[in-house]
């Protein structure tokens, strides 16, 4: 399928925000889960104030495997249907998702060192989100690397399909296997106050947002760099 | 505190720092384009007669 010759105008206006209603709903919850989060919500008994990284390091892991879902899902209709829009839907998901798994890897060690008195640890649940980040690094590389649209798109929808199989063993790590890592939801949890949990809904649901946001904006500038790469063919051709 | 104050702050400086990293590629892509467009524009018409279809 190809694009529509636009003119170039109009092509710049299709990568701007629309307006502050595109924004405003995601603005909203963040600035409800920073006053949660840091204003409202009780320090937990035995960590204190660290206890509040928190909130963003689960919503943003949380983000993390719902763009990876969609990476997989988006490569594998890009397979039944090979329509390229779905390539770069799964494309602009993986690259946020990177993103949100790079805040996990910040704000883990930022919470285990005055928790853990380390910065790191080989545990389960860390060495499994580690592999996932290099996973969907290697995604990306991988369309870098590979120059045929369509080959780039068919390589990069199995591969989607192959590293999304880390995410249920990220989620699972800490059933499956003895960690240190603390498990504060599910089965066999040691369970949160009503407060904490409100906090990480709200912040859930923030994060969700701004990956909605971002994945917008990622997905208009990769149709624009398709277009500019379509009419530099042109041009030579 | 410090690792507190640290976790957050870390936490939007690399969202605003994507941010700006898509709209630096948006312009470089908003830019190619016209500049391409420009020199489409510029190319003199085929020559009479010809199949406008090969152009």
């Amino acid at each position: 399928m190809m694009d529509e010759p636009t003119p170039a105008g109009s092509a710049g206006r299709s990568g701007r925000f629309q307006g502050p209603w595109e924004l405003g709903p995601a603005l909203a919850l963040v600035a409800a889960c920073l006053y949660l989060a840091l204003v409202w919500v009780p320090n937990e008994r035995t960590m204190g104030v660290v206890s509040r990284i928190f909130y963003v390091h689960v919503a943003s892991a949380w983000s993390a495997f719902v763009a990876f879902a969609v990476t997989a899902v988006a490569g594998a209709v890009y397979l039944a249907r090979r329509d390229w829009r779905w390539d770069l839907w799964a494309a602009a998901s993986a690259e946020v998702g990177v993103v949100f798994t790079t805040a996990v890897l910040v704000t883990g060690p930022l919470w285990a060192r005055p928790v853990w008195n380390v910065w790191w640890t080989w545990d389960p649940r860390l060495t499994t989100t580690l592999v996932l980040w290099f996973l969907y690094v290697g995604y990306l590389a991988l369309r870098q690397a590979v120059e045929d649209e369509d080959r780039r798109a068919r390589l990069a929808a199995v591969y989607g399909l192959v590293a999304f199989l880390d995410v249920p063993v990220v989620y699972q790590s800490t059933r499956w296997w003895r960690t240190i890592h603390p498990q504060v939801l599910g089965p066999g949890s040691g369970g949160v106050a009503p407060e904490m949990l409100l906090t990480l809904a709200v912040c859930a649901a923030a994060f969700l947002a701004l990956y909605a946001v971002l994945w917008r904006l990622a997905v208009r500038v990769g149709a624009l760099e398709r277009r500019a790469r379509q009419a530099q063919e042109e041009l030579v051709a | 505190m410090g690792y507190f104050v640290a976790a957050y702050i870390a936490v939007w400086v690399l969202l605003f720092a994507y941010v700006a990293l898509l709209h630096r590629r948006l312009a470089r892509a908003e830019r190619l384009v016209q500049r391409v467009s420009q020199r489409l524009q510029r190319q003199p018409p085929p020559p009479a007669g010809s199949d406008p279809g090969a152009y």
